[in-house]
């Protein structure tokens, strides 16, 4: 069983992007344990002099779930033609995690669900994820067009 | 700001989970990262 952690770049209830990967947990293939991260609204601003003990609890758990993870899953939408504040603030916090599980290598991929594309959000998260040398895996990445009427 | 009806619809209905192409187009990545992940 390999596991993956859904991950939504939008704090809206009413996302597309979480509701994407609410599909991909109904969906996903029997070898596959989907869960999905909801503490995106209760991450502080990062902050490096914050990043040890005692940590924030939103914190503290957010690479508990990276680790537990044996890849991830993104789904973000655009604002302003970049990522959503939010959704940067999640990213920066994994960053130099150097845990032997932190993102460092792990498999990630994003799936982009939209009626207008999201061609800079995802080339910032692409060069995030470098940054932070995860393993992008192209055929994993999905753009679903939805139609806008 | 906007939402077309088409997102609307992905919200509200069963949304990609009954189209077959997309669930399969999910099924399959997710099966693609569990293949790497694994190797």
């Amino acid at each position: 069983m390999r596991r993956v952690l859904l991950i939504s770049g939008s704090l809206r209830a009413r996302s597309t992007n979480t509701a994407s990967l609410r599909t991909a947990a109904v969906v996903a293939p029997a070898e596959v344990e989907c869960s999905l991260y909801t503490g995106l609204g209760l991450l502080p601003h990062f902050n490096p002099d914050d990043d040890e003990g005692p940590l924030d609890p939103a914190v503290e758990d957010l690479p508990h779930r990276v680790h537990e993870a044996d890849a991830l899953v993104f789904s973000t939408p655009e604002y302003a033609g970049a990522l959503p504040g939010s959704f940067k603030n999640l990213l920066d916090w994994t960053i130099g995690d150097d845990h032997r599980a932190a993102i460092h290598e792990k498999p990630v991929a994003w799936f982009n669900v939209s009626t207008r594309g999201a061609v800079a959000t995802h080339h910032s998260l692409r060069t995030v994820l470098g940054y932070a040398h995860a393993l992008i895996v192209e055929e994993a990445c999905l753009e679903v067009p939805v139609p806008s009427a | 700001m906007s939402r077309g009806s088409g997102a609307q619809r992905l919200i509200d209905g069963p949304g990609l989970v009954a189209d077959p192409g997309i669930r399969q187009r999910i099924t399959g990545a997710l099966a693609e990262l569990a293949r790497v992940s694994a190797a």
